[in-house]
Order: structure tokens, then C-alpha cells, then sequence
């Protein structure tokens, strides 16, 4: 079938790409080690087999500091999405308060985190809280701005027809205002969704600490460093990554979810 | 289609003056409609139109003047009237049968009558095999068939129409005519229909009202006297040709 070469061919171009780059890679490494010698070339740009093998002698502490990542990426995720979500409410309820509040939210949100990172360990302490909250404030500006501007920027038509109904105020933010803001709340929630282990990972930079085991890969990063451990240190940034594409991933198979019957982001042509 | 015998007037506009801001949109609209009229509002883009039936609706209020809706203030009247909009203007997030049932259950009807209702409208505008689908799974026609069957289940006394069929194709609008004629011979709404087509405004309406612009005003209303009963052969008599001539005539004048 016609449909079926396609798709091998489309999953050819990836898996033909990539081996082309790692070929380039053993080329560089290669070239590089013949240079500089390989001791030096182990701890700048290791052979990708290298890496693999440090990935494998490392597999529990890595694991450990990913499920920790995480965690954090996790509770900060929802925590920035849930307050984020509340606060929009109460912004788009009434003119004046948007006035009155926006502006700071703002003001909170230009405020670099990398400067507020280390008034939360003074505050706070090392640890699971302070990353965690550097992840609420990295996620938490995305999901109030989009799921205000989704609240306030219902179909004048739409709520002309539910003024008709003689909806009340509560019929109208249930059954229209907060369905019709949905797609943009979900935009909000990718967004924050693709900063949370970014967040997490920079909160570990900041207050990461091994307290009670290992700590998270933001953690492990700088102790790998330290130690000249670079594969171990590319190791980690392979965890990394695939910590954020499935992060990545679940949030957007929920947005996906939750609009498929009738966004246009989300539905497929049906064929009855 | 004729004037019935109840003279009191389901709706009426008295010296109705509407400003936004410094610009006067409406100047001294006086118009009444009996109960069963079919009245039609051509006019100029830009003249009012929309924003007279938006105040019949109660949605906007007057500068000045009086409106009317069945002895009542529009907004005391809502019960009464069904506003159906340029665009379908359906929850993209509800089926046909959830759409069309929102008003009742937003009135607290009760599950059994709202399903019941709604499944019946449906029916009537011939949409009971898509009860299931989604608005974006409708063509434009259907959507509309919709949003009638939605102001229906209200049993509406007053049904405002706001160039419902301004972005169909003719022949679907030519079926969704007399699918309303049919109906508003069943049911004897009094109706307030705003469109660009003269052909139309002839074909549904006893009165068209002829708006002029800047500020809008009644320029004219012809009163359509044909048969009742109207269909499809009617569309090629002389008797409607010519009316449709004068209101397009009429229109033209206004410019
Ligand atoms: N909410 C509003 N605020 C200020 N001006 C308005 C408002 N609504 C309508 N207008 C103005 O009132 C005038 C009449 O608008 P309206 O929508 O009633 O025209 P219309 O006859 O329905 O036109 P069309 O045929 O293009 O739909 C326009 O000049 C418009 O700019
Ligand atoms: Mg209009």
C-alpha cells in the first residue's frame, strides 16, 4: 500500500539523519583524540559509545535524579497551572481587578528567575521546595496570560445569545466563558508544560541538593562537572531530554484529549 | 401572512432614538408589528439594522423613545423571543442535540422536556439524523437549521433573524424560505427578518421596511400583498417579480 511506503520512508529520514550525525560525531571525536590525544578528547567531546556506556554505569543515580526532576517538574506543573488558572479567573470576573492586578503579575513575570532563585533558598532552604517553586514561577506567567485572554475574549454573539436565555453569571462562566477559553488555558498549559523540567532542572542549579540520596539532574550536572566526568555529563543531558519529550509529551496528548471532538487544533477530518 | 385579527401590537417602536456616543444610529423609528406579521428590514450596510433588532431584543437600550414587546420591556419579555444570529453562532463543544437544547436548560427546563423538545425541532427542520455530530461536521445550511430549531424549542412569540442566511448559497436559501414560511404558518410567530436580498424580504415577508442611512431611518415600508400560501412556483409570477423590483427599487434610492 501506497500509505504504508510512506510511512517507512518517513521514519527512514530520521533514523538515516541521525546516523549521519553520529557518523560526524565519531569523525570529530576521532580527528580530535588523533590531536589532542584521547584522554583529553574522552573529557571534550566523547565518542557516543562512550556516552552510552557512562549512561549504563550510571543508570541507578541517573534514574534516582530523574524521578526527582521529576517530582518537582511535576508539583511545580500543576501548581502553576492549577494558581494559574484560579488567578485568571479572578481577573477576567471584573474589569477593575484585571486592572488593579495585571500589572503586577507582569511585574512578577519580567522579574528575571535566575534573580528570584536565590531569595527562594534563603527563604525556603535547599531542596524540593525552592525548585519547586522556581519551576511555579517559570510555568505560572503562560497559563494566567493565555487562559485570561481565552476568558475575557468570548463571542459577543455567544454571550448576546446566553444574555437572551436570561443565563445568569454562573451559567455563562460555566457553560461558555470557561468551555470557550479551553483551547487557550490548554496553549497556556503546553507552554508551561515545556518549561516545568527546564524549570526544575535550573531549580536543581540553584538549590539542588543530595540530602537524603542523590539529588535531581540539574544536581548531577554540576557534580559531574566538577568531577571532569563528561560522559557521565552528556549521559545526563541524553536523560534530560528524554525527561522533557515525555513531559512534553503527556501534556500534549491531554490538550490533544480534551479538544479533540470539536478544536480545530485538535480534531482530524472524519471520514463518515 | 395577513395582519391577524388581534390588533394589539406584539411589538412597537415609538419616536425610538438610538445613539453610540455622539453618532445618532437610529433617529425617530415608529413601527409596530401585530401578532403573526412577517416583517422584513432592508437597508444600506451600516444603517441600523442589526442595532434595531438588538434593541427589540433588549440587548441594546434606547436613548430615547419607547419599545415595546408584547406590552411588555423587552428585557421582561426575553421569555417570549429568539434571536437567531448572522452566523449560527453554535457551541463548537456541543453536539446538535446539546446546542439545541442549551436555551431550555439554561431556563431550567427539565432533562426529559429539554430532550424531548429539542429532538422535535430537530425533526422539523430535518436534521434528526445528525443529532450526534459536531457543529465544524455541519455544512452551512445545517448549522442554521440548527440555530432555527435551537429558537424554537423557546416557542418563541417574537423571532428576530438577523441575516441568518446572508452567507449561504441560493438554493439552500431558497429551501431554508419556505422551510420557515411552513413553519411560521404552524406556529405564528411574529418575526423581524433583516436581509440584503430583496427577493427574499418579498418572498417571506407582509411588510418590508426600507432603512435609510446616517442616521438610520423608515424611509418606506411596502406592504407585500400576495397569496398566503407561497412556494417555490410563486418565485416566477409576475406579481412577485414586480415587488421584488420596487424593493430593490427602494433600496437603490436610499443609497
Ligand atoms: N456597540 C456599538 N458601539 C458603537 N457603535 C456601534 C455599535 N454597534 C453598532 N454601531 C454602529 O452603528 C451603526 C449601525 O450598525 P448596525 O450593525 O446596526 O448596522 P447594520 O444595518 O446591521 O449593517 P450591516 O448590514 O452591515 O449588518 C454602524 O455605524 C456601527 O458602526
Ligand atoms: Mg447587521
Amino acid at each position: 500500500m501506497a500509505s504504508t511506503s510512506k510511512k517507512i520512508q518517513s521514519a527512514l529520514l530520521p533514523i538515516t539523519s541521525g546516523a549521519i550525525i553520529l557518523a560526524v560525531w565519531y569523525l570529530i571525536s576521532y580527528w580530535y583524540g588523533r590531536s589532542v590525544g584521547y584522554d583529553v578528547q574522552r573529557i571534550i567531546i566523547p565518542f557516543p559509545h562512550q556516552i552510552t556506556s557512562a549512561l549504563w554505569s550510571e543508570r541507578e543515580v541517573l534514574w534516582q535524579s530523574t524521578r526527582q526532576t521529576a517530582l518537582s517538574a511535576l508539583i511545580g506543573f500543576v501548581a502553576a497551572v492549577s494558581v494559574g488558572y484560579a488567578l485568571s479567573m479572578l481577573l477576567a470576573s471584573a474589569v477593575w481587578v484585571k486592572k488593579a492586578l495585571y500589572p503586577w503579575v507582569l511585574v512578577l513575570q519580567m522579574t528575571p528567575v535566575v534573580v528570584l532563585a536565590p531569595i527562594f533558598v534563603l527563604w525556603m532552604g535547599q531542596g524540593l521546595p525552592s525548585i519547586t517553586a522556581i519551576t511555579f514561577m517559570i510555568g505560572f506567567f503562560p497559563v494566567v496570560a493565555n487562559t485570561t485572554m481565552g476568558l475575557v475574549s468570548t463571542d459577543r454573539n455567544l454571550l448576546d445569545l446566553f444574555e437572551m436565555s436570561n443565563a445568569t453569571k454562573a451559567q455563562e462562566i460555566l457553560h461558555l466563558r470557561v468551555p470557550y477559553a479551553m483551547p487557550y488555558f490548554l496553549t497556556g498549559m503546553k507552554i508551561a508544560g515545556t518549561l516545568a523540567p527546564i524549570g526544575a532542572i535550573s531549580g536543581d542549579l540553584f538549590a539542588g541538593s543530595s540530602q537524603g540520596g542523590v539529588g535531581g539532574i540539574g544536581y548531577m550536572v554540576i557534580l559531574y562537572n566538577s568531577q571532569l566526568k563528561i560522559p557521565e555529563l552528556f549521559a545526563t543531558a541524553l536523560v534530560a531530554c528524554m525527561l522533557g519529550f515525555v513531559f512534553v509529551g503527556c501534556v500534549n496528548w491531554l490538550h490533544w484529549y480534551l479538544l479533540k471532538d470539536w478544536h480545530d487544533s485538535a480534531r482530524k477530518v472524519e471520514n463518515t | 401572512m395577513t395582519t391577524n385579527s388581534n390588533n394589539i401590537p406584539m411589538v412597537r417602536l415609538a419616536g425610538a432614538h438610538k445613539r453610540f456616543g455622539e453618532t445618532t444610529v437610529l433617529e425617530d423609528i415608529n413601527f409596530q408589528a401585530a401578532k403573526g406579521e412577517f416583517i422584513s428590514l432592508v437597508g444600506p450596510s451600516g444603517c441600523g439594522k442589526s442595532t434595531l433588532l438588538k434593541i427589540i431584543a433588549g440587548l441594546h437600550s434606547l436613548s430615547e423613545g419607547e419599545v415595546v414587546v408584547d406590552g411588555m420591556n423587552p428585557k421582561n419579555a426575553r421569555e417570549e423571543m429568539a434571536f437567531i444570529f448572522q452566523e449560527a453562532n453554535l457551541l463548537p463543544w456541543k453536539r446538535v442535540q446539546q446546542n439545541t437544547e442549551l436555551p431550555l436548560k439554561l431556563r431550567g427546563e427539565s432533562t426529559e422536556r429539554r430532550v424531548e423538545t429539542a429532538r422535535k425541532m430537530l425533526e422539523l427542520v430535518n436534521l434528526s439524523h445528525a443529532l450526534d455530530k459536531f457543529p465544524w461536521q455541519l455544512s452551512g445550511g445545517m448549522r442554521m437549521r440548527v440555530s432555527i430549531a435551537r429558537a424554537l424549542t423557546l416557542a418563541p412569540r417574537v423571532l428576530l433573524l438577523d441575516e441568518p442566511f446572508g452567507a449561504l448559497d441560493e438554493m439552500t436559501r431558497d429551501n431554508l424560505n419556505e422551510d420557515l414560511l411552513r413553519i411560521h404558518a404552524r406556529d405564528q410567530w411574529t418575526a423581524f427578518f433583516v436581509t440584503h436580498s430583496a427577493a427574499e424580504a418579498v418572498f417571506l415577508s407582509n411588510k418590508v421596511v426600507v432603512l435609510s442611512a446616517n442616521p438610520g431611518r423608515i424611509s418606506q415600508v411596502i406592504e407585500i400583498d400576495l397569496p398566503k400560501e407561497r412556494n417555490a412556483e410563486l418565485r416566477e409570477g409576475s406579481a412577485y417579480l414586480n415587488y421584488v423590483a420596487k424593493v430593490s427599487n427602494a433600496i437603490r434610492t436610499v443609497h
